[in-house]
């Protein structure tokens, strides 16, 4: 073959090739028009069945469903959408048909599938139809080797909100697989505040992997904002390690208990900088008159980030704590000087256009 | 005499043809591994609960920096846009570069700015501050109003102020979709080594935006904005995507890029003496760390979740382009002490010389070569057949790239789910490869001639006449004084 000839060949197969990719361009959009029309139709029939009455429309629905991945990606999807939206007995026949049309089986097979994809995919369809088996077979997944896998499993578990579930979600804490902030915001949930109690009542040891989970237990609680909290985060506050004092801190003042207020005051004395920062923030939220003294001690601290807080704490908590931010424009510190002016003209701002002032510190 | 000629035309042309083959392999080896990448992400994407990270407190939160000179007639729109994330740790900071607008002035009347005394966070030079703003009605957020500094200085004043560990460089035209952030906070929660994260960066031109938010998307009628269209559907889905999945990226848009604050302060910031900050950025990055032993991850997050607008006269894109080439020729100059040094990893062995040879050189060999290849012809040193089937195999397979790109659009993303868009797509991709590069590889070299210029009359914000989000809007010129 000449050097023209192989080179015309060349050409020949290239040209082939654009008009196959042209080909396939077309055909691609084409296919995926229909795909999405056919798609979107599939999942209003799905939520209509998964809204409506009765289990075996449901249960007819779900056989359809079963063999053809998908549909069952389409279901997923459209669970994860309006499951929100369900009471408990619809959530109930939702498992019960899924149990029944085998498409609970097909998700636990999914489960073992050596693709980690499949294996996320049938732990997240799992999770959504909400068998009572459910929580079972996630918390296997929370060890997976897939990161995206595992990152299913903690979403999946806190869907089954159960206490076996917040257990499993809490143990988690302990690995360091998956990042606590992960689990903790998936366990940050008024379902799961009794487990959380409990496990932080058993956890009483004294070395370094009890605390850190002392710690993250006290951050979920305080994401999770109940009262019923309270007396537990003081005693970590007055007994446990700086990271546990500080966290227990911030926790109080979005746990909303005014008994907490003293312990928070004595707090804003302790030897961590940390801990008296959140406490201040804390009683920024919690406190009163009675604060302006001790919170506007705490304009002389050592710390700037203290001294910020405080300063925030001050415009929060009224008249009293205004006064004293007025007093600190005289301050030998220009940082507090500032700080304290910042905040009195964001006062005076959200007075006058008759709104809360922002918090800034 | 004529036989050196010859020889000499032979050999020009011979190395050209070889640097056209090494090109189109590369880059169809670029064109598979991206095309695994976004199949992968495409598997993957319904696992991943993005909507939970812009939700959860525990996130970690972002300041967006803002850097706007004269960007009066889009600010306020902007920054409503961008309160519109699904994020919802994030503080936006408008950095006004000593605007000689009412940039400042529209701040101040829709979000009620007043001045506070702020404390820097980070020592890193740039020129004077003036005064920061807060909003009592909106918290999140700030103005810092510094004097005129251009666009890396004001992103340095940001930077000083910034208030999260994540730090968000955009341009005042930037519209983000509303998940964008989400997307790519979870890069870095996902890995904690990384610590600078960028995005498809889509053109808006011709689509539906209303008060900063994209509601439909199209491509517009003119032929230019269409190229840009095509060229960077083919910059991010065939180049970096490959390039991130390589552990090989040194370049991310300065339109869209998530950064750890922490890492930006060690290195000093954005470099104030070159028109490239964003790309020497990065590479600054690399280079920094590794010296340091320390993990260095640059990605790229595969959806198209920024859009920007394009120049729309040939003027405004050739200075633009300009601008981007001088960029790279100031950051391969300037950390030439990386190339080819195994200390660097693949991006000192590979990404490197490949940007020296094909971005670099690129141009002016193929320049040469189409020159070496007219009088070669003229003076019959080459036969006519030869040549057009050269140019045909050439033009066909620069086709069949532009192809695989669309493919994998669609296949991946569908952001043009109309026939007419796709139809203007295909019609470009055919001219794009006739006219277009060999006109844009005249652009690049040119910038050596405008880098030289340059560097005796300064550095300026880039010319760029704003339309405006959605309605149309007083044109601003962004010539710095």
């Amino acid at each position: 073959m000449t050097v023209l000839g192989a080179l015309a060949l060349l050409l020949a197969l290239t040209s082939g090739l654009l008009l196959l990719l042209i080909g396939l361009v077309v055909g691609r959009k084409t296919a995926r028009d229909r795909a999405e029309r056919r798609m979107a139709n599939r999942r209003r029939l799905y939520a209509e069945a998964v809204r409506g009455v009765g289990g075996p429309e449901l249960e007819a629905m779900m056989c359809k469903v079963r063999d053809d991945r998908r549909a069952q990606t389409d279901l997923m999807i459209e669970l994860g959408r309006i499951r929100i939206e369900l009471d408990a007995e619809r959530r109930h026949d939702l498992a019960s048909a899924a149990e029944a049309s085998g498409l609970a089986a097909e998700a636990v097979k999914q489960i073992g599938h050596h693709n980690a994809v499949v294996r996320g995919h049938g732990g997240l369809l799992l999770a959504r139809l909400g068998t009572p088996a459910a929580a079972e077979y996630l918390q296997i997944l929370l060890h997976d080797r897939d990161a995206d896998v595992r990152l299913v499993a903690c979403a999946g578990l806190a869907l089954a909100e159960t206490r076996g579930a917040a257990r499993s979600l809490a143990g988690a804490l302990r690995d360091d697989r998956i990042a606590p902030e992960r689990i903790i915001e998936r366990l940050a949930a008024r379902w799961a505040l009794e487990p959380v109690l409990e496990l932080l009542a058993d956890e009483t040891g004294g070395d370094e992997d009890s605390a850190r989970f002392r710690t993250h237990l006290a951050r979920v609680l305080g994401l999770i904002g109940d009262r019923a909290a309270s007396s537990t985060l003081v005693e970590l506050l007055t007994a446990g390690g700086q990271e546990e004092r500080t966290n227990a801190a911030r926790s109080l003042g979005s746990a909303g208990d005014e008994t907490a207020v003293a312990p928070l005051v004595a707090a804003l004395g302790d030897d961590a900088w940390t801990v008296r920062a959140q406490a201040a923030r804390a009683l920024g939220r919690l406190g009163g008159a009675g604060e302006a003294e001790p919170l506007g001690a705490l304009l002389r601290d050592g710390a700037w980030w203290v001294r910020a807080a405080a300063a925030a704490a001050l415009g929060e908590i009224g008249p009293a704590g205004h006064a004293v931010l007025r007093s600190a424009l005289h301050s030998p510190d220009r940082f507090t000087r500032d700080r304290a002016s910042e905040q009195l003209a964001l006062l005076e701002l959200a007075a006058s256009n008759g709104r809360e002032a922002p918090v800034v510190a | 005499m004529t036989e050196v000629l010859h020889e000499g035309l032979r050999v020009v042309t011979g190395l050209t043809l070889g640097y056209f083959v090494v090109l189109n392999l590369i880059y169809t080896g670029l064109l598979v591994i991206g095309w695994r990448a976004v199949e992968d992400y495409v598997r993957r994407r319904p696992l991943r609960d993005y909507e939970a990270v812009g939700r959860s407190p525990l996130s970690m939160p972002v300041t967006i920096l803002v850097p706007a000179y004269n960007e009066g007639p889009v600010i306020a729109d902007a920054v409503r846009a961008l309160l519109g994330s699904q994020f919802l740790e994030l503080e936006i900071m408008v950095v006004n570069d000593g605007s000689t607008d009412d940039t400042l002035d529209v701040m101040v009347r829709e979000f009620g700015m007043v001045s506070v005394e702020r404390v820097p966070r980070a020592r890193i030079p740039s020129a004077a501050v003036r005064q920061v703003l807060v909003s009592p009605t909106e918290s999140r957020v700030v103005v810092v109003d510094k004097a005129n500094g251009g666009k890396a200085d004001a992103l340095n004043a940001g930077l000083t102020y910034a208030r999260y560990p994540l730090v968000c460089a955009i341009d005042g035209d930037t519209l983000l979709d509303p998940g964008a952030l989400a997307r790519l906070v979870w890069e870095f929660q996902s890995a904690p080594e990384t610590v600078a994260v960028g995005g498809i960066v889509r053109i808006v031109n011709g689509s539906d935006v209303r008060a900063g938010r994209l509601l439909e998307v199209r491509t517009p009628k003119g032929l230019l904005v269409n190229m840009q269209i095509l060229e960077y559907l083919r910059a991010f889905l065939g180049g970096r995507i490959a390039w991130s999945r390589l552990g090989m990226l040194v370049i991310i848009s300065g339109a869209f890029g998530l950064f750890r604050r922490d890492a930006l302060v060690e290195v000093g910031g954005w470099d104030t003496t070159t028109v490239g900050e964003d790309a020497e950025l990065i590479l600054r990055l690399h280079r920094r760390r590794r010296e340091a032993g320390q993990p260095c991850r640059v990605t790229f997050f595969p959806d198209p979740i920024c859009w920007t607008e394009a120049p729309s006269s040939l003027r405004v894109l050739i200075r633009q382009r300009d601008r981007w080439q001088r960029g790279t020729i100031e950051m391969l100059q300037r950390h030439r002490a990386m190339i080819g040094r195994r200390r660097y990893g693949a991006v000192g062995m590979i990404a490197l010389p490949y940007f020296v040879v094909f971005e670099l050189f690129g141009p002016t060999i193929e320049l040469l070569g189409l020159l070496a290849f007219g009088v070669a012809l003229a003076v019959g040193a080459f036969s006519p057949t030869y040549a057009v089937v050269f140019m045909l195999i050439t033009v066909v397979y620069g086709l069949v790239l532009s192809f695989g790109v669309l493919l994998m659009e669609q296949r991946a993303f569908r952001r043009y789910p109309d026939w007419r868009d796709l139809r203007r797509l295909i019609l470009v991709a055919l001219l794009e490869n006739l006219i277009w590069r060999q006109f844009m590889s005249f652009v690049r070299v040119r910038s050596w001639w405008t880098l030289w210029r340059g560097r005796r009359h300064g550095h300026q914000w880039g010319e760029m006449t704003r339309v405006g989000f959605g309605a149309p809007a007083e044109p601003a010129n962004k010539e710095a004084p």
